[in-house]
């Protein structure tokens, strides 16, 4: 309370001022569609029909028991985990490289950030194409090499890694810029003082280069599971979550049991099931990067 | 600050209400054209306009609307394409219909006939028919049955039908020692050709009954049926199902003379030679038949036990429109569509066939089916056809995709066809009550 | 010697660099390769084509389809978009940056929050909302929906906050307004900023297609990703075709990095993200 009188009248008008038009935009389009989500996640309806019926827990009860779910989330979380420790690694390494050369760093940069800007629908149409068993350019690369590559979409064992190799392809190239970017803004004075304390390479990229490009780390950790858990053009256009489900996620299940088997409920229940595992994921990174993340 | 929270909440509320209101009016029976009949005739002075939805888009449909706005001015079509197929028509009608935008006139995919009748309550046609005195007596009869519902009223009128058909390719056959004239006849003799023609890194068959459509024509032509006589139970654990699929399982797993392909990559399979016989859709031809660079032609699908059961596939015609005057409108544009003359030209341009004799009988057509003999075969099977099975109760689109997922499973190996084909059973008599 | 060294160092971090850029472009001269191809060798399984050119593929994008009308819509789209979107997001930004006020992490808590939710959870009901205001089959319908981007103000903040607080007292002790505050110190200052996350965001709404296509139903009106699928039917694929407009598609987003890369590193540099 005492907050409040501490507050002069106009102190308080102001910026919800500047905040009108966000939370004006947030309340028609974001709030109200997911509070009818929710409500939906409770009824039955298919969309088209006059009666919804009121459905208490059983959308979520029927997903508990459906397999397809299960299968749906235990490769969300796969594919998260085959997608972002790649890119970030990837993203790091390619960083360091560039920003030790001398020069040609512009052009590196520009080809690795190629694929973050390549439209989402080429890209899957074109990696199916690249994925074709026999004449499909991957296994070609691979034979190269002697290895005798899978049936990469048609095989329940391989379909999810197909997918999810697109994901790094698409991504690594953003989180290289953002280390690029931080890298940049690291005070190379530090450098020089560790050096003369006879700080080696190595020492140097543990003790100054990882700490201070930790909160960039955290950033994309956040966006990277945000942005893996909203995977959806990839799949419906690469593999439609087949074989057998094998490469089904999420957001993709949620598309189907709404768009194509007409359960509206079923879908909500999806949403709101996600919503919470995303959010839940976010605040716990969150609150365990508090200690970890150095902040100068 | 919480004043402020509560007071969007509010408005968000009330744009809820609304939204919602207007979402449960829902859909009004639909009209009879006969009953409104005075209502019902069009003003000359401004064109009715009406939306056609469709699959095929380009340049064909686009100038057979042109074709229609240009030779009349009561009536102005809109055409839309949909993309994604059939499929991509029902999401799209689901969005829309929750808004209350349909469209008039729609192709709508043979698996949807009964989402139609039941939930986008298309329109019995045989008022329009009776009143203006259509000749129907040429249609196909076992296309006809296509568009009717479980009432037996005609909904939709057949635009654009497929049956199963076999491919195969000339070259390979000769390569292989085998009688390019003389392709398998029966599914007894297929797996033996297949293993056969597997040679020279190139593979005998593909036979992709993860496809529905395709499972429905093997299952029901080894003798299955996908209900159960008493129309209580599905049929998908019976021996002859199970037959069937354990014969696709064993060309995948034990003689490995098939591969396991996404349904567009059995097409390019096929017209690139990567393998020699397909059993697919004859509208497969306007993918496969510009780019084969061999000796490719076609036969009709297999028998087994000397039977022969094709589902049909492809879309009919329906009106969605619940305004009799744009029902009216609707109707007029579907007569132009239907007429034999215009059928004959997208027969031509997607190896879909046309649904009448006297289609099949003009000139046009039949000057081209002598110069492309591959677009023969569908039309020698069109009197074993039948529908393409819809699922009763509202799961039925999820009935197709357990069936799928089952055989999915069979064919990666996971488990026997026999335990697949009881799993999809178990799961899609759980979904079928009435 | 030392000297030696580091260019051979040197030498073998661009061989390295340049053999991964090869294995990224892969996909990227495969497209370009396979649009220049005639149908028969599309999966003649050549990585790079030296046959005869074929150029029918271009000449169908650009003839079959209003590609031309369909990329105007595409820029419209991108453009509103993300100028709507930086309006919203600098204003919010504003007021979490500069003002104190009760319940502001709370808020900003909940800006983080949408980022969060794929937009098909609340697909429905959105349409819906845009169908009540009558909105399906305009611009206004796709644009609008989206203007509060939780990325912008993310981002927008973080890099407001970088600026000294100092600067816009001085301002104020001026007699400056909010307004003016906000314009001469905070964007003046934020430019590079600015200019990133307009790249950044134009380049998702350029390239955006799921949302669109639901709302727009008028041909005339789609925008460009419409046509990569325009050429694939349930069983035709023109691939020659579809890669071409892929092709030309990327064309202008490319164009518009080429220029402004430079500044999207300098951008995220001086945003909230630096170490």
């Amino acid at each position: 309370m005492k907050l409040f009188i501490g507050y002069r009248r106009k102190m308080l008008l102001l910026p919800f001022l500047f905040l009108v038009p966000a939370l004006l935009l947030y309340a028609v389009f974001f709030v109200y569609p997911f509070l009818f989500t929710f409500l939906l996640s409770f009824q039955q309806w298919d969309m088209i029909s006059p009666d919804r019926t009121f459905a208490g827990l059983s959308n979520y009860a029927e997903l508990l028991r459906d397999e397809v779910f299960w299968m749906s989330l235990r490769n969300t979380f796969l594919y998260l985990l085959m997608t972002m420790p790649v890119s970030i690694g990837l993203g790091l390494g390619l960083a360091l490289l560039m920003e030790s050369l001398s020069r040609g760093r512009a052009a590196y940069r520009f080809l690795f950030y190629l694929p973050v800007v390549s439209p989402i629908a080429v890209v899957a149409i074109l990696w199916s194409l690249m994925y074709d068993h026999r004449r499909g350019v991957v296994n070609m690369l691979l034979t190269f090499f002697g290895i005798d590559g899978p049936n990469w979409l048609s095989d329940a064992t391989a379909s999810l890694w197909a997918v999810a190799i697109v994901g790094i392809w698409r991504s690594f190239g953003y989180e290289t810029l953002l280390y690029v970017s931080g890298l940049k803004s690291i005070d190379k004075g530090l450098y020089e003082a560790a050096s003369i304390d006879g700080a080696g390479r190595l020492s140097r990229l543990v003790h100054i280069t990882l700490p201070l490009l930790s909160p960039i780390t955290l950033f994309m950790v956040i966006m990277g599971v945000i942005s893996s858990f909203q995977n959806f053009t990839l799949i419906k256009i690469m593999t439609g979550g087949g074989p057998n489900n094998s490469s089904n996620v999420l957001v993709h299940q949620l598309y189907q049991e709404a768009f194509q088997f007409f359960s509206i409920g079923k879908a909500a229940a999806i949403s709101v099931i996600l919503f919470a595992i995303v959010l839940l994921i976010s605040s716990a990174q969150l609150r365990l990067s508090r200690s970890a993340v150095h902040y100068s | 600050m919480k004043k402020t929270m509560m007071g969007l909440l509010l408005l968000s509320l009330s744009v809820a209400a609304s939204a919602c209101g207007s979402g449960s009016n829902g859909a009004s029976p639909p009209a009879s054209p006969s009953g409104s009949g005075g209502a019902a005739s069009l003003q000359p002075s401004e064109p009715v306009e009406i939306e056609f939805w469709n699959i095929w888009g380009g340049e064909l449909i686009d100038s057979l609307v042109n074709e229609y706005n240009s030779s009349q001015s009561k009536v102005k079509v809109k055409s839309v394409f949909v993309q994604n197929g059939y499929e991509g028509i029902v999401e799209k009608l689901q969005v829309q219909a929750a808004a209350k935008k349909l469209p008039d006139i729609v192709s709508n995919g043979l698996l949807y006939t009964r989402f139609a009748n039941d939930v986008m309550h298309a329109s019995p046609l045989e008022p329009f028919i009776e009143r203006d005195g259509y000749d129907m007596s040429d249609f196909f009869p076992t296309m006809l049955n296509l568009g009717k519902n479980e009432q037996g009223q005609l909904i939709g009128l057949p635009y654009g039908i497929s049956t199963p058909i076999l491919y195969y390719n000339a070259d390979h056959f000769q390569a292989a020692g085998l009688d390019p004239d003389n392709p398998p006849q029966t599914w007894e003799e297929f797996p033996e050709v297949a293993k056969q023609l597997t040679r020279d890194g190139h593979y005998g068959a593909s036979v992709p009954i993860d496809f529905g459509w395709l499972y429905q024509a093997l299952m029901e032509t080894y003798g299955g049926s996908m209900m159960s006589a008493d129309g209580k139970t599905v049929g998908l654990d019976s021996e002859a199902s199970v037959n069937a699929v354990q014969a696709v399982v064993d060309m995948v797993k034990t003689d490995q003379s098939m591969p396991l392909l996404q349904l567009m990559q059995t097409f390019e399979s096929m017209a690139k030679g990567d393998v020699s016989m397909l059993a697919n859709t004859t509208a497969g031809l306007g993918t496969i038949l510009p780019t084969a660079q061999f000796d490719l032609r076609t036969a009709p699908f297999p028998t087994y036990g000397g039977e022969r059961v094709v589902p049909a596939g492809g879309a009919n015609l329906m009106i969605f429109a619940q305004d009799p005057v744009k029902q009216e409108a609707a109707w007029e544009f579907l007569k132009f569509l239907i007429d034999p003359k215009r059928s004959v030209q997208i027969s031509k341009s997607t190896g879909y066939m046309v649904s009448r004799q006297s289609a099949l009988d003009e000139p046009e057509m039949q000057k081209f089916l002598e110069e492309n003999p591959v677009y023969k075969a569908t039309y020698g099977q069109i009197d074993e056809m039948v529908p393409w099975f819809n699922f009763p109760g509202t799961g039925g689109t999820r009935v197709q995709k357990i069936i799928s997922d089952q055989i999915q499973a069979a064919l990666q190996g996971q488990k026997t066809p026999e335990d697949a084909m009881k799993e999809a059973a178990k799961q899609a008599n759980a979904l079928i009550q009435p | 010697m030392t000297r030696y060294w580091k260019s051979m160092e040197e030498t073998i971090k661009h061989m390295l660099l340049v053999a991964l850029a090869l294995l990224t472009m892969v996909p990227i001269i495969w497209m370009a390769s396979i649009s220049l191809r005639s149908e028969e060798y599309v999966f003649s399984g050549h990585i790079v084509w030296t046959g005869p050119l074929h150029w029918e593929g271009y000449v169908k994008a650009l003839t079959e389809v209003p590609f031309f009308r369909w990329l105007a819509n595409s820029l419209r789209i991108g453009a509103l978009q993300t100028l709507g979107q930086m309006f919203v997001g600098v204003c919010a930004a504003f007021a979490f940056a500069y003002y104190r006020f009760p319940g502001r992490d709370i808020l900003f808590l909940f800006v983080l929050m949408t980022m969060m939710i794929p937009m098909q959870v609340t697909l429905v009901p959105t349409y819906l909302i845009v169908n009540q205001m009558n909105a399906l089959n305009t611009l206004a319908g796709v644009v609008v929906p989206h203007l509060a981007s939780g990325f912008a103000i993310f981002l927008l903040r973080q890099s407001f906050l970088g600026i000294p607080k100092e600067l816009a007292e001085a301002a104020a002790m001026d007699g400056a307004g909010a307004f003016r505050v906000l314009w001469t110190v905070y964007v003046r200052m934020s430019g590079t900023m600015l200019w990133t996350l307009g790249v950044i965001a134009f380049l998702a709404n350029f390239n955006e297609f799921n949302w669109p296509l639901l709302v727009l139903t008028d041909p005339d009106q789609m925008p460009l990703p419409l046509a990569f699928q325009y050429f694939r039917t349930e069983t035709q694929m023109d691939w020659g075709a579809t890669m071409a407009i892929a092709a030309l598609s990327m064309v202008p987003v490319l164009a518009l990095y080429l220029i402004a890369q430079r500044h999207i590193v300098d951008g995220f540099a001086q945003s909230g993200l630096k170490g």
